[in-house]
């Protein structure tokens, strides 16, 4: 019972602390910064870099 | 369970690269899907990718520090991994889905554990994924991303397709794309005997999930009042895990082998017993 409520906290405090990352990111922007790295050839990742 | 798993596998392998007209001409999709994470390993550099691979953007993050942390892929990353764990391996991933065909070969299978081999992810991780970036960035000011760079055989496959359609990238093709055909064969040949060997021994994503599998929400419950410790979720188990001594090691990819057959149905995914109980219950007031 002990573990599972460990592990519940864990996983509640792993979301939210996931969420605000996610949405600190967002707010500045850093969603563009990932489509535009994800836009180009990353010609280290196909073995050219 | 297996087949409705391989049918999400390979709906999810096209959900992630739906853009299949690009394999021919080589262009990348840059539209605003490709601010999204998904989940598994899925090169953003393979011509049909919607989204962005997690892990590519994890490396480019750390090897660009001057820009600062991008936290909405450490998010991302930790939301996959505290709600998922490495249910993304079992279910949501492409490569893994690549390695479990591959499998399905005629040739001997090795049926070992390979106990100290599962380690060498960790390193990997530690390693190309975050040290080798931040180092590269403090001594050039831009780092690179090391595990896509000399590992990622999902990234070769991707660039197969570029390379294929561009005689400017063709012309570039030298010694590390060599080395990284090398290390992609390998993996394939491997696969073959043994299950799933990338994900096992060498995935770093896969490491990062498997951390949270003990607290991730989709998790493995066992009964232990049901169970009679007859060793067959164990002999079932394709990552040879012992899932009533193990139950949510960070190995197990949830690909639910040894719920499907449990002869007393002591194993279940969490809280889908509960589902189980509230739908039989029902059933039985409609009767």
């Amino acid at each position: 019972m002990k573990t599972g409520k460990a592990a519940l906290i864990a996983r509640i405090a792993v979301i939210l602390l996931a969420i605000t990352l996610i949405s600190v990111g967002a707010y500045k922007g850093k969603t563009g910064d990932t489509r535009n790295k994800g836009s180009m050839i990353c010609l280290e990742c196909i073995g050219l870099g | 369970m297996d087949k409705r798993r391989k049918i999400t596998q390979f709906l999810i392998t096209l959900l992630y690269n739906p853009h299949l007209t690009n394999l021919f001409s080589g262009k990348l999709h840059t539209g605003k899907t490709k601010g999204v994470c998904v989940p598994g390993l899925n090169c953003y550099s393979c011509p049909a990718a919607a989204g962005s691979c997690p892990l590519g953007s994890l490396q480019q993050t750390l090897g660009n520090l001057k820009k600062g942390l991008n936290t909405y892929v450490i998010g991302s990353v930790l939301l996959f991994a505290a709600v998922f764990g490495r249910f993304v391996c079992g279910w949501l991933c492409p490569f893994g889905l690549i390695q479990e065909l591959i499998y399905k070969i005629p040739v001997p299978k090795c049926m070992k554990r390979l106990k100290y081999l599962g380690w060498l992810k960790y390193v990997t991780l530690a390693v190309l994924v975050i040290l080798l970036p931040i180092v590269t960035y403090i001594q050039k000011g831009m780092g690179y991303p090391a595990f896509c760079k000399f590992i990622c055989p999902q990234g070769t496959i991707g660039g197969l397709f570029l390379i294929r359609a561009s005689e400017t990238l063709r012309a570039q093709a030298g010694l590390m794309f060599t080395f990284k055909i090398v290390i992609l064969v390998g993996i394939i040949i491997c696969s073959a005997f043994i299950f799933r060997p990338f994900c096992r021994f060498i995935c770093p994503l896969g490491a990062i999930y498997g951390l949270f599998n003990k607290i991730a929400l989709v998790r493995i419950k066992l009964d232990k009042d049901a169970c009679t410790d007859c060793g067959t979720c164990k002999k079932v188990c394709p990552m040879r895990l012992d899932p009533v001594r193990e139950s949510n090691h960070p190995d197990c990819i949830r690909c639910g082998k040894c719920i499907a057959d449990c002869p007393v149905k002591a194993l279940s995914f969490a809280g889908t017993d509960e589902l189980r109980k509230t739908g039989n219950t029902k059933k039985a007031a409609s009767k």
